[in-house]
């Protein structure tokens, strides 16, 4: 009886997980399968796949500029606006934890553009860029600074890009910092206190270490996240000018859809979760070292 | 009892849903996918004409954004799925057509109304690959300068001359007029005298004006954009901006939209646009305005060209209704169709029908003969095999001229040989 009820419960359970199983399956891990196979093959996404072996990995290690560009461009944004957008985050936070008025407001306010649709943040972004009308440059000249053509020059269209990513970003660091703030007890300060700690040295010895979950978690997150980054630069600069803001995802796409190129796609693609599969298993090696749970 | 009331009620469901669908099974419903605007440029006023003399064929228009509308029409195109008959970019017509992802239309040609001798033969010969008819453009975008009447005005300019290759019309002079018609405020300028490096036809055209062939050359093989004239030619554009100080920088024209914006919000005084613009610009601005050729290179009035953005139809390879999408094909060859898209801008291909009601009484442009005579000068990028990369490689290099980063000449001998190497591939 007993266990005729459990068997039952099991279906029934099986049953109300199942469209998510098949979801799952058939648009996640079946294309999943199909990409590894195509990344071995010349698919141009219409004609049927001739398997080539390992020729598309070959071409991504050794014949292919535009993808070591790619690449370099994708470490460079990764490893600037990850960090940027990680100690802004932090300093938000600090400030929003305060009791101050209005702190509500100011929370909203940081952590607006983490909830906004980044194709619209893209849009006012160059509004803000525009050499000549933009916000950025009329309010440098009122400095007697001359801004630059942001987004029409290769040396300041991917700073332009990583400005905007931070900006994005911060808000949403500055909420996991402000939970994991709140979750220090009062306790170790008020003992630091009464021990002559400073302010500088309650947060190098107290706040920062009981932040360091938080921290790897923002750390793992955003690097994942910022080698994904599309729409953003999509549309501000259409990974321009002369390539100088293509990401490895915008390449990914165009030889999938520009260039007939699927299966060159699906390798980089692979390659892309290799890299990020590595990065990610460092990090956690190394969180050891660094994280302190309580 | 309880089993027969629930048999009937899902019996009497069935028989409603039924005859509410009834009507549109009856017709055979073909989707019709685009990027441009179908109230702006006509389709659906000439859709709900078709379906008015068609009542058994039913056409869904689907308008895709600009942006978006390769992935997922090649998409759509490669699995067979959502699409019987698809605007096509001019330059993918020939890709499209080796990868076998839109079918010919030359079988349908025998007995039709469209004849090859009734067009304009540059337009109707685009489509054609290997023999067979691959599209259909019922309309040539002419490009052209537009220019704000009311600015030049106020600058002491004339009026540009209306006639194309005209000598007086040239480089020099738009040079002349832009440096007059920009105004600086400080070290800010408050108005651009021209804008064009960021609309899609300046790197064909402007080679061509200076050397009768524009990106590619005749062989398909070798990258004419990068020979000295060519080098001349797009050296005079960049310095419109780096060097007279004339043009937007680029990241503020990067592309036509822009160009077009900052025309309307009466920032540059005049640019490089096309067809596309007439109706837009009839719509939403207030000041005057009015066309003029694109100027010749100074003594080369045989050169004088403007490379027209085609709008191309292709039936999907994939789609088992192309007898009904000819016919919707067809349809845009007829007067009434020609005549909805002339008074929208767009120059009929059909030359009787583009003389007969391009030219709108009482409406702007005043010089709308100009877009008709472009016509004659429409020179379409000579054919290769792989046109889509070759113009994606050669801009590479260009837009780092066009950002003021790189010499001219240098950049283009390097994209010379990227270029040529796409087009080697088959």
């Amino acid at each position: 009886m007993k266990a005729a009820y459990f068997r039952r419960q099991g279906v029934e359970g099986w049953l109300f997980i199942l469209p998510v199983i098949l979801g799952t399956f058939v648009f996640s891990i079946l294309p999943l399968i199909y990409s590894f196979v195509m990344s071995f093959t010349n698919f141009d996404g219409i004609n049927p796949a001739q398997f080539i072996g390992l020729e598309n990995f070959a071409q991504l290690l050794g014949g292919d500029k535009y993808f070591v560009q790619s690449v370099r461009n994708t470490f460079v944004f990764s490893f600037t606006s990850v960090p940027f957008a990680t100690v802004l985050g932090l300093i938000l936070a600090l400030l929003v934890n305060q009791k101050i008025k209005g702190v509500n407001l100011y929370r909203t306010a940081f952590f607006a553009p983490a909830v906004t649709s980044t194709i619209a943040i893209g849009l006012v972004w160059a509004l803000i860029y525009s050499p000549n009308t933009g916000f950025l440059n009329v309010f440098l000249s009122t400095l007697d600074i001359e801004g630059p053509d942001w987004l029409g020059t290769s040396r300041w269209a991917m700073a332009a890009v990583v400005i905007v990513q931070v900006w994005w970003s911060a808000g949403y660091n500055m909420v996991i910092y402000l939970a994991g703030l709140q979750g220090i007890p009062n306790i170790y300060y008020e003992a630091a206190t009464i021990d002559g700690a400073s302010p500088w040295q309650q947060f190098r010895h107290i706040t920062f270490p009981m932040l360091s979950p938080a921290t790897y978690f923002i750390l793992i997150t955003s690097l994942i996240g910022s080698f994904q980054v599309f729409n953003l630069v999509y549309v501000l600069t259409q990974g321009g000018p002369a390539y100088a803001t293509t990401l490895y995802i915008h390449y990914l796409y165009l030889n999938g859809f520009n260039y007939f190129k699927m299966g060159y796609a699906s390798a980089m693609a692979w390659t892309l979760f290799l890299v990020l599969a590595g990065i990610t298993f460092f990090q956690w090696r190394m969180q050891k070292r660094w994280v302190h749970y309580q | 009892m309880r089993v027969y009331k629930s048999l009937i009620t899902v019996v009497s469901c069935v028989c409603m849903v039924c005859l509410l669908t009834a009507g549109s099974a009856m017709a055979e419903k073909i989707i019709w996918t685009m990027w441009d605007d179908p109230d702006e440029s006509g389709q659906t006023e000439i859709v709900e004409m078709f379906m008015e003399e068609n009542p058994d064929i039913e056409v869904e228009i689907m308008q895709i954004p600009y942006a978006k509308y390769e992935d997922k029409v090649r998409t759509m195109l490669a699995s067979g799925g959502g699409v019987d008959l698809a605007q096509v970019n001019d330059d993918y017509v020939v890709v499209y057509s080796k990868r076998g992802l839109i079918q010919p239309l030359t079988r349908f040609l025998e007995g039709s109304i469209l004849k090859a001798d009734d067009m304009y033969a540059p337009i109707w010969d685009f489509n054609w690959y290997e023999g067979d008819m691959m599209a259909f453009s019922p309309v040539d975008k002419v490009r052209f300068i537009i220019y704000n009447k009311d600015m030049l005005k106020e600058a002491g300019l004339a009026e540009p001359p209306k006639d194309w290759a005209n000598p007086d019309w040239n480089w020099d002079t738009l040079l002349e007029y832009a440096q007059k018609l920009t105004k600086k405020q400080g070290k800010r300028t408050t108005q651009w005298g021209i804008a064009m490096l960021g609309e899609g036809g300046v790197d064909n055209i402007w080679p061509a004006l200076a050397q009768g062939e524009g990106l590619f050359a005749k062989d398909g093989k070798t990258c004419a954009g990068s020979s000295p004239e060519a080098i001349e030619a797009f050296k005079y554009l960049g310095d419109l901006t780096h060097e007279h100080g004339v043009q937007p920088l680029w990241g503020e024209i990067s592309s036509g939209n822009k160009i077009t914006n900052l025309f309307q919000a009466e920032q540059v005084a005049m640019m490089l646009g096309g067809s596309w613009s007439i109706q837009s610009l009839r719509d939403n601005v207030t000041f005057e305005w009015d066309v003029a050729p694109i100027p010749i290179k100074p003594g080369k009035p045989e050169f004088a060209n403007q490379e027209g953005s085609l709008v191309c139809y292709a039936i999907p390879k994939l789609t088992d209704k192309a007898a009904t999408s000819w016919k919707l094909i067809e349809f845009l060859g007829t007067e009434k169709a020609q005549r909805v898209f002339a008074e929208r801008g767009f120059v009929p291909i059909n030359k009787a029908y583009a003389a007969k009601y391009f030219i709108q009484e009482g409406k702007k442009p005043d010089s709308q003969q100009v877009v008709l005579d472009g016509m004659k000068y429409h020179q379409s990028v000579n054919f290769t095999e792989n046109t889509d990369v070759g113009k994606k490689l050669f801009r590479v290099w260009l837009h780092k001229v066009w950002a003021g980063e790189m010499d001219v000449e240098e950049a283009l001998l390097q994209a010379k040989t990227e270029v040529e190497e796409a087009l080697a591939k088959e």
